[in-house]
């Protein structure tokens, strides 16, 4: 006979609930959401049954509209009609010009640089409000079919994403309220979704062409760790530019002259998109557009199709030798390739794949799915819900970091297919007497000349004690953590002084438009921002306070004295009664005092986790370190 | 890749781990030494798939992902170790990162302060070498050539490597120099070798 278990009233929640969590992969065209129950990964629908979420945002007079609805407006109201979003992000206004034919919108560049706004009926957008407003869809999506609120996200950026990209993606996440787990390289979330259904072992090849971006991943596979060995892409090659090739052969083939409006460069990007999709199952399709106010119609053949992309498919393959290259590996020892994106499915695309790594692709699981899948499975992981013993993703640096140097030329500080998290310190000095600020411009790309590499950021150290000119020895720490974001430190080594540092980002936003924006956004317009960051500060006394306390019961007997431990404790009941009432400051000075005095027991318990995780495999290899 | 190779800016020796927290920097060691980090000998011949094994099972434990869900402190902490590990696999995982790491266990930075003296003959070699490649866009068919000189490379390596094996076991002045040959040595075939594949990336128009 099954018991119940009542629980008593006030009780804590079960420490075994499972939390809810969910996969999204942000897509320049679609975007969809994807969480795992029951073990089993799924695609969330909307009301409608459909897992596409187009990537459309349509600002009207009336209200803001995402998604198939906003999409109804691409080509009647073109400029308050956002698309490819994800093409904007962390980029700069001469990275648009490029992108402008493809996505007609009228820009304003902030004068101190920084991220264009798109001007709209309702005020000018950065793209990473745009990105937060499809984020929200799809984050109320997982709440309304989950019944609660998200625990956590994982969002999915391309491999190839540089540093500026994903600060934006992540700061979209952010303002559209979600708690971000990690950002996804989209390739490595499709070797998940396909690795954890097949157990498989090996070389694999993710070769992802999506809307906007293409990127080749090779990932070594073994034992449930995903190990990337090397990625390379093309962020300015997509799905988009197959429809480019047919528009630019419809324009020379109907010699039409005239003007290309918004409002027929969407239309005309529309058909071209329709008759790209029809050949991937036809040989031949009808092309039927009004060219001002005139109707032209032609046949194209799927032959021409593949004449046209030719020069677009061969650009991917030769990404993809380097990328080999990079793995050190060769065609033929990839025992999988995977293909990823909606723009696989055209047919010289595979057929070229085939030839370059002499094996089929594996399509079994729907591309444009197989990402928000793999990011869902993630999700899991990370929230807790599974044990992480069973996989691990080890993701890399797609560009080289470097700062500038002397002459304008770039000095290489974290080399490109580093597996992240990576650190790397370098030494600076002064060249003045009594200097006490220095520049130091943060620069990515794999080419010599500051010129040819994209800006980054710049920061300013301040603080340095003054010296003579040589003598002060500024170790400069640069991070790249799992998210592949960039974070710098600084100390001057002589006396000890820590600089501090003013970061200014070449494309992205500034901590305080970020402030405004939440405080501007609907969703937060009445919420007081000082009491949001009360309860912020509670949350994160609350997760050390539950962090300390499993860590505690789990290794204090073990690795802490009587005293230390006590010592722990007291500051842990310090911060228990700063965070049960509302004084901010005593809040966040009682969770500093309390993360201080642990701060010896947190790096004691990963040395004894690291020492357990070595001595996990046999006595022999123990004993052969303790003569070492 | 091959900057991590060629292990430019590994950190010192002795590892430190910073702990970023609003009172300034906090300093720990966790290892003095990197083999001894994967439970292996300091030997120059390993085994690079038994190191692999083992920097799954630290990466296992000490990855930021097993601490998505921590307390930020936590979560800073994971990834500065896990920074290490990398650090530390990417060391040892190829000969010539490997050999320079076990130079500098024996108090010799060849990347900064040494240099050694290599003899006229492997310079001559090396001038020949470059010159040879440097004229090889001017031949029809280069593939056949640059495939050649890749091998040629690959076996001085190789017997490099041996040399160096044979003298960092020898604890005197004179091993010691002679192992700081064999490095400073594959760093020039190191340099030749990117130098091919540049070569033949330009030739492929990648």
């Amino acid at each position: 006979m099954a018991l119940l278990q009542l629980s008593e009233p006030g009780q804590a929640s079960q420490p075994h609930q499972r939390k809810l969590a969910v996969g999204i992969d942000l897509g320049t065209t679609n975007s969809l959401v994807a969480t795992v129950r029951n073990a089993f990964p799924e695609v969330l629908t909307d009301l409608e049954g459909r897992a596409i979420l187009p990537s459309v945002v349509h600002y009207g007079e009336e209200r803001v509209t995402v998604g198939w609805d906003a999409r109804e407006w691409t080509v009647s109201d073109p400029l308050n009609t956002i698309v490819s979003a994800k093409r904007l992000m962390g980029r700069g206004v001469n990275d648009l010009k490029k992108l402008s034919q493809h996505i007609p919108c009228q820009m304003r560049q902030q004068e101190s640089g920084g991220m264009p706004y798109i001007k709209t009926v309702r005020g000018e957008m950065s793209p990473v409000e745009v990105s937060a407003e499809i984020l929200r869809v799809l984050r109320s999506r997982g709440e309304e079919s989950l019944g609660g609120e998200l625990d956590g996200a994982v969002i999915t950026v391309p491999a190839y994403f540089d540093e500026a990209q994903r600060q934006a993606t992540k700061d979209a996440a952010k303002l559209a309220g979600l708690k971000l787990l990690r950002l996804l390289n989209e390739p490595t979330a499709a070797a998940v979704a396909y690795g954890l259904d097949k157990g498989d072992e090996g070389v694999v090849a993710i070769y992802d062409l999506g809307g906007g971006t293409f990127d080749i991943t090779i990932i070594r596979m073994h034992g449930g760790v995903y190990e990337v060995l090397a990625t390379a892409g093309d962020t300015a090659l997509g799905g988009d530019d197959f429809d480019r090739v047919i528009a630019e052969w419809i324009l020379a083939e109907s010699d039409y002259t005239g003007n290309l409006t918004p409002e027929l460069s969407r239309d005309l990007f529309r058909v071209c998109c329709a008759a790209k999709e029809a050949l991937s199952s036809d040989t031949v399709t009808t092309i039927v557009i009004n060219l001002g106010g005139r109707e032209w119609r032609a046949e194209l053949t799927r032959e021409l199709f593949d004449q046209l992309s030719e020069e677009l498919v061969s650009q991917t393959l030769r990404v993809c030798r380097r990328a080999l290259r990079d793995a050190r590996i060769k065609a033929p020892e990839i025992s999988n390739v995977v293909m990823v994106g909606g723009s696989t499915r055209i047919p010289v695309v595979r057929d070229q794949v085939t030839g370059l790594f002499g094996r089929e692709p594996l399509v079994d699981i729907d591309p444009d799915q197989v990402v928000a899948v793999g990011a869902a499975l993630q999700a899991d992981v990370l929230v807790g819900n599974k044990s992480g013993d069973d996989m691990l993703l080890l993701d890399v640096n797609p560009l080289s970091l470097g700062i500038e140097t002397m002459g304008g030329l770039v000095e290489k500080i974290i080399p490109r297919n580093a597996t992240l998290p990576i650190a790397r310190a370098q030494e600076f000095t002064t060249y003045k007497d009594g200097q006490t600020a220095m520049a130091i411009h943060v620069l990515q790309g794999e080419r010599e000349m500051v010129a040819d590499c994209r800006s980054l950021a710049r920061f300013e150290l301040q603080g340095i004690p003054a010296m003579v000119a040589g003598a002060a020895r500024i170790e400069v720490t640069f991070q790249v953590d799992a998210d592949g974001l960039l974070n710098v430190s600084a100390t001057e080594l002589s006396t000890g002084t820590r600089s501090s540092i003013q970061v200014k980002p070449s494309y992205g936003l500034s901590d305080t438009e970020i402030s405004r924006m939440i405080s501007e956004s609907i969703e937060h317009a009445r919420e007081d921002v000082d009491l949001r960051k009360l309860g912020e500060a509670k949350v994160s006394a609350t997760a050390l306070l539950e962090s300390l306390e499993h860590a505690l019961t789990e290794d204090g007997e073990e690795l802490l004295s009587a005293a230390e431990r006590e010592q722990i404790q007291a500051a842990m009941t310090q911060l228990g009664a700063a965070a049960a009432g509302d004084d901010l400051a005593a809040i966040l000075r009682e969770t500093e005092t309390t993360s201080n005095a642990s701060n010896e027991f947190a790096t004691r318990r990963m040395d004894s986790s690291i020492k357990k995780a070595l001595a996990g495999k046999s006595l022999d290899e123990i004993q052969m370190i303790e003569e070492n | 890749m091959l900057d991590a190779q060629c292990g430019r800016h590994s950190p010192p020796w002795t590892v430190r781990t910073v702990i970023n927290n609003p009172a300034g920097f906090q300093f720990v060691a966790i290892t003095d030494n990197y083999f001894k980090l994967f439970g292996l000998a300091t030997d120059f011949s390993i085994d690079t798939d038994q190191l692999a094994g083992k920097y799954r099972e630290l990466q296992r434990s000490a990855h930021p992902d097993r601490y998505a869900n921590a307390a930020e402190r936590d979560q800073l902490l994971s990834v500065q170790y896990a920074a290490i590990i990398n650090d530390a696999y990417q060391a040892l995982k190829w000969p010539l990162s490997r050999a320079v790491y076990m130079l500098r266990l024996r108090g010799v930075d060849v990347d900064k302060e040494h240099s050694f003296d290599l003899g006229p003959g492997f310079l001559m070699q090396q001038i020949e070498l470059r010159e040879e490649l440097e004229s090889i866009r001017q031949v029809p068919d280069a593939a056949p050539v640059l495939d050649r000189m890749r091998h040629e490379l690959e076996q001085h390596q190789a017997s490099l490597e041996k040399s160096f094996a044979r003298s960092i076991v020898d604890s005197s002045a004179e091993g010691l120099e002679q192992a700081g040959q064999a490095v400073n040595k594959m760093q020039f075939i190191v340099k030749m070798q990117q130098e091919v594949e540049r070569i033949e990336d330009e030739l492929l128009g990648l």
